[in-house]
Formats: C-alpha cells, structure tokens, sequence
C-alpha cells in the first residue's frame, strides 16, 4: 500500500503525498519536538522536511525505503534548525496542550526533570540517535542506515549520549544533595 | 538490570510521555506549500549547497631553480636566456591578496558548469563530461578551479567527489575519493593543496596526489579556512555546545590552538568566519539575547545577531557598530582588507546587504535591495563577496532550488544580472594580475 502512494507521489501525485504525509506526521512531529525542543522549530524542520520529501521524491531509487529516507530528511532538518539560532528560549509556549498523561510521584518526575536536563544538554547529533532508537524504536542497524553512518559510528554515538546523560545526571544528584545538605 | 539499562528504559517511557501531543497538527500548512512547490527531475536534487566563495589568490609563480652543474659558459648563457624568455612570456599572476583585476566569471547551474565573458556576457560550457557538478571555485592566482561532482542520478545522501582543472577546464582530475557529507572547502595559499569538511573532521587533499589526509587532532569542525598570508594554519570552527575558533599546522604535526579568547556566549557563537587578507584579524557572528550594550533584545523578537572583528593575535573582539535596533549577520572581507559586507537585520522581518569599516569605525552604506527575512536574522537567503577589483559585491540571492546571482557595484550604479538562473547556481571569479 505505501509503496503505491510512494510510486505514485514520485511521479507527481500530490494526493497520494498527502496520505504518505497524514500519515507520518504524527511520528515525526513529536521526534522533532523531542531533538529540539521548541514547537516552532519542529513545526519548521517537519515542513522542511516533508517539502523536501516532496521535492526530491523522484530522486528516491528505492521505495520501500521511504520511511528510512524521511526520517533521515528530518534528523538533517533538525541539526540544521539547532545549528541556527533562534527564538528566545524563555519565550512562553501556548501551543502546549497537554500535559503527561502519566500520574507521577514525586520521585519520577524528579526523574523526568533531571532526565530533560541531561538530553537539553546533548549535542544534536546525540539527540537524533536517542530519538531514533528509544522513541521511533528503530534498531540500531536502520538507525545506521537512516543518519547515513556506519553501524559502529551509530553504536558508539549512542554510547556517548548516554554516558554524558549518565555524567549529566550525576552531577544534577550531588548538586541536588548539596543544595540540599546547605554545602552550595 | 545495569545503570545503563535502567537509564535506557526510563528514558524510553520519558520521550514518549514527553512528546506527546506537543506540536499542534500542522498537516494542512505542509501540505499548502508542497502543492506550490515543483518536483525536481532525478538528476537535479542534491541536499547541499555551498556558498559563492571568490577568496584571494596565492601565487603559483616558481623561480626555476639554477643550474646545478658546471656547463659550458655558452650554454648555460644560453639557458639563461631561454629561461628569461619563457617567464617573460607567461602571463603575470596575481598576488594571492589584495586588490586584483576581474577575469572571467565561472558559474554553475543545474548540474553544468559554463565560462561566462565579463565583456560580452556571453556563458559557454566547458563540457567537463557526465555527472551533476556544481559550486567552481578558482585558486587565488586563477589558473585552476576546483568544483563538485555527484556521478551518476543524484540520491540522498549526497556523495560527492572534489575535482580540479585548469582554467579552461583541461586537465580534469578527482583530488578525493567520493566522499558522503563532504562540505565547505578552501585552496591553500600557494595552491598546491585544498581542506575540506567530511563528516564533521577536516581533511587536507594535495594536488600532487595521496590520499587526503584527516587531521584528526583538530576534533569535530566546521569552516575550514587557510589562513593568510602564507597558509601555514588552518583556521576552523570547533562544533560543539561551546564553540571556539582554533587553529592547526595543515601537516598535523602539531596539536590545534585556541584563537578565540573569548568563552562562547551559547552553541551558535562563532559562525560565519571570514579571514582579513593580511591574515590579522577575522570577522565572525555571534548570537545574544543581549546586545552588546548589555540591554536586552525584546524576547517577542528573539535573539539578534551581531558581527564582531577579532584580532588574531590577542584574542580581542570589537562589536561593528550599526543602526540601533538592528542586527548584523555573515560578512566578507573586501580584497584591500578595508571593508566588510554583511547583512544588516531588520526587525519587521527583512535583510539587506551593507559595506562598513573593517576597523570597527562604521560608515555603513546598504548594497542592493531590502529582502524579506526573518526578524531575528535566522534565514538570510543569500551569499556575497567582493570581486577582486573590490568594486562590487557579487551576490547571490534564493536557495537551493533557485537563485540569482547579481553584480552589484559598490558607487550606486545599478546591479547587472549574471546570465542565467537556476537550481544549484554558484559564481566565481577569476583574479588576474593589474
């Protein structure tokens, strides 16, 4: 069935891109929230994207490949909107229109927060493969194959990102015990 | 269960609690502009770009080297004056810096590469065979250019190979390998070798042949730029969350040093470096909620960018003085070193180009139109550089897909259109002797 709408929207069928866009937008919007946490830039790195998408299609040797080459375009939107700058980070987000629909303890959300400290913290190269592979749960092979690096490059990309999550977090834990021991 | 499995594992139930429902459905705006936007044929898409770059040029003129034997007086008296008239009878170079007289222009378009006559206009291919080739640029003395070649229908991700030729496009030869996310690339002084970008490490190719090298001491960077006036450093951009500007031998026999005194203001700073001729000072951009006077940008309008000079010896950096409530963004050196062009930032959503002082002391004048922008500069959709007379900027305005590129006289005459117009489109050119 997709390899259908993708034949057919590489040969100019813009309703069929229109059902291949409906349906991946619903994954790649929040992966894009996740990489550069700020809803304006993922609106635009998406649009980037799928414009993109939409423009290179005929270029697209292999159909079957169409989520592996989208998720691509959008990791490489994404790097290049993180690499400029931007709008003030301290602007008030009103788009937000739900909150975790997990009922936390204190703990966890704890957790959460010293969790989106640590990933703000990241490069955003080490963003897209936590994305890749935890949030769009994509093996770390097709997670190779979708940034275009070898596997190994992929594997020790993760690595990186969690140790430095890992670094990161310890040092929010002492900090945290030293706020609250009075030592800082 | 490891630490690291249990890290894995909450962050996994984060990302998904944390993503959700955060962009508001935007479905309809993507699709409004994917229906005005044209589908490329195969051959025409590539995801890169690099900018118009007409840099200065070094000097390839050798002094043949004297006679080692002892010879008869009449002989090498003889050798001598053939010597003497052979080099009297090459066309003079170029030095590599400084002002210079206008050649022929190169351009790029849609996969081919044509010689324009600045006289007549007139734009010929140089027929350099198959493959989508795109962004010449000439070496500082002018007689060779090098350009990107994709090899066959180009997909994504693009691999590209670096060529170089001869001015008049003989002597076609790859100087690297195909080469995946191969970006932004600079000839050395005296010509004979051209850094690159490669996935984010820099690389060293030289024209005599070799494999290019890879400096790996120099870290992840971008902006690889040879350093004048003798190019015995290469200056980049440290891509990190704490950019600097630092410096390596292009032997890599010696590890990289921190030019950039200053500790970056956030993971943008430092972007746009353009060296000075005399290799003295660089001019770079940095992004701040404040502006220099320490008050800040209204946070409804976002950040600003600014241009600031630096000196390279000392590490000391100068803000470029502009109109109150605008920004500054890009820049390039006029060949004299007394200039600089940048875009100048216009809040209610606009660009324009302006030359200034390169010492700091302002007397702004604008170049060309008011173009439409983004408030806080983050998309100015052109790139620019003086000609080697330095009477001009040569602009080029659009994006990927299509561009025009103008010749826009520094004294108020009005701009002249360079032939032709499309996807892909670079321009360079030629320096020649006065």
């Amino acid at each position: 069935m997709q390899r259908d709408l993708v034949e057919r929207a590489r040969k100019g069928d813009h309703d069929a891109f229109a059902e291949l866009a409906g349906a991946a937008i619903s994954r790649l919007d929040p992966a894009a929230w996740l990489m550069l946490r700020d809803v304006e830039q993922a609106k635009d790195a998406v649009q980037n994207a799928l414009v993109r998408a939409w423009r290179d299609l005929p270029t697209l040797r292999d159909p079957d490949r169409f989520d592996a080459w989208l998720h691509r375009l959008l990791v490489n939107a994404c790097i290049d909107e993180a690499r400029r700058l931007r709008r003030h980070r301290l602007d008030v987000d009103l788009t937000t229109i739900s909150a975790p629909s997990i009922v936390d303890d204190v703990s966890a959300i704890e957790d959460r927060d010293r969790l989106e400290r640590g990933f703000l913290r990241l490069e955003p190269e080490l963003r897209a493969v936590i994305v890749l592979h935890h949030y769009l749960d994509l093996p770390m092979p097709v997670v190779a194959a979708t940034l275009g690096i070898p596997l190994g490059t992929a594997k020790s990309r993760l690595h990186r990102a969690l140790a430095e999550m890992r670094a990161a977090l310890d040092a929010d834990s002492r900090v945290r015990g030293d706020l609250v021991e009075g030592r800082a | 269960m490891t630490t690291n499995e249990r890290l894995e594992r909450t962050m996994s139930a984060w990302l998904r609690d944390d993503a959700a429902f955060r962009v508001p459905d935007h479905l309809d705006e993507v699709l409004a502009v994917t229906r005005d936007t044209r589908q490329r044929p195969a051959w025409s898409s590539l995801e890169r770009w690099l900018p118009v770059d007409t840099t200065f040029r070094p000097r390839l003129f050798t002094v043949p080297s004297a006679a080692r034997v002892i010879a008869v007086a009449a002989l090498l008296l003889l050798i001598l004056a053939i010597a003497i008239l052979a080099v009297g009878s090459q066309p003079r170079l170029p030095e590599p810096f400084g002002i210079a007289r206008n050649g022929v222009f190169l351009t790029s378009r849609d996969g081919d590469i044509y010689r324009i006559d600045p006289k007549t206009a007139e734009s010929q291919p140089l027929g350099l065979g198959d493959g989508f080739d795109f962004s010449p640029i000439f070496s500082r003395d002018g007689t060779k250019f090098t350009f990107l070649r994709s090899d066959g229908p180009l997909t994504e991700p693009a691999v590209l190979t670096l060529y170089v030729a001869n001015a008049d496009g003989s002597d076609l030869r790859a100087v690297t390998p195909p080469t995946e996310s191969l970006d932004w690339f600079d000839w050395s002084p005296d010509g004979t070798r051209i850094a690159y970008m490669a996935e984010g490490s820099l690389y060293v190719a030289d024209l005599a042949g070799g494999d290019p090298r890879r400096l790996a001491g120099a870290g992840r960077i971008h902006f690889p730029t040879w350093l004048p006036p003798d190019g015995k450093e290469i200056l980049f951009r440290v891509e990190t969350n704490n950019p600097a500007i630092f410096a390596i031998s292009p032997d890599g026999d010696a590890k990289r040093r921190a030019v950039s005194k200053t500790p970056a203001n956030n993971r943008y700073d430092y972007q746009s470096i353009a060296l000075s001729p005399d290799g003295s000072h660089l001019i770079f951009t940095r992004w701040a909620e404040n502006g220099p006077d320490g008050e800040p940008y209204p946070a409804r309008l976002g950040w600003l960018p600014r241009v600031y000079v630096m000196d390279i010896a000392t590490g000391a950096e100068v803000v470029l003085p502009t109109r109150s409530g605008t920004g500054q963004r890009g820049g390039a050196y006029s060949p004299d070193g007394k200039l600089v062009a940048y875009a100048r930032i216009y809040r209610e959503g606009a660009f324009q180009l302006v030359v200034a002082n390169a010492d700091g002391s302002g007397n702004e004048r604008t170049v060309g139109d008011k173009r439409p922008g983004k408030p806080d500069g983050s998309d100015v959709n052109a790139t620019w550089t003086f000609t080697p007379d330095g009477k001009a900027l040569l602009v080029r305005y659009g994006n990927d897909t299509q561009a025009t590129t103008n010749l826009v006289p520094l004294d108020g005459t009005p701009p002249t259109s360079i032939e032709g117009s499309g996807g892909f489109e670079f321009v360079d050119v030629q320096r020649l002797a006065p």
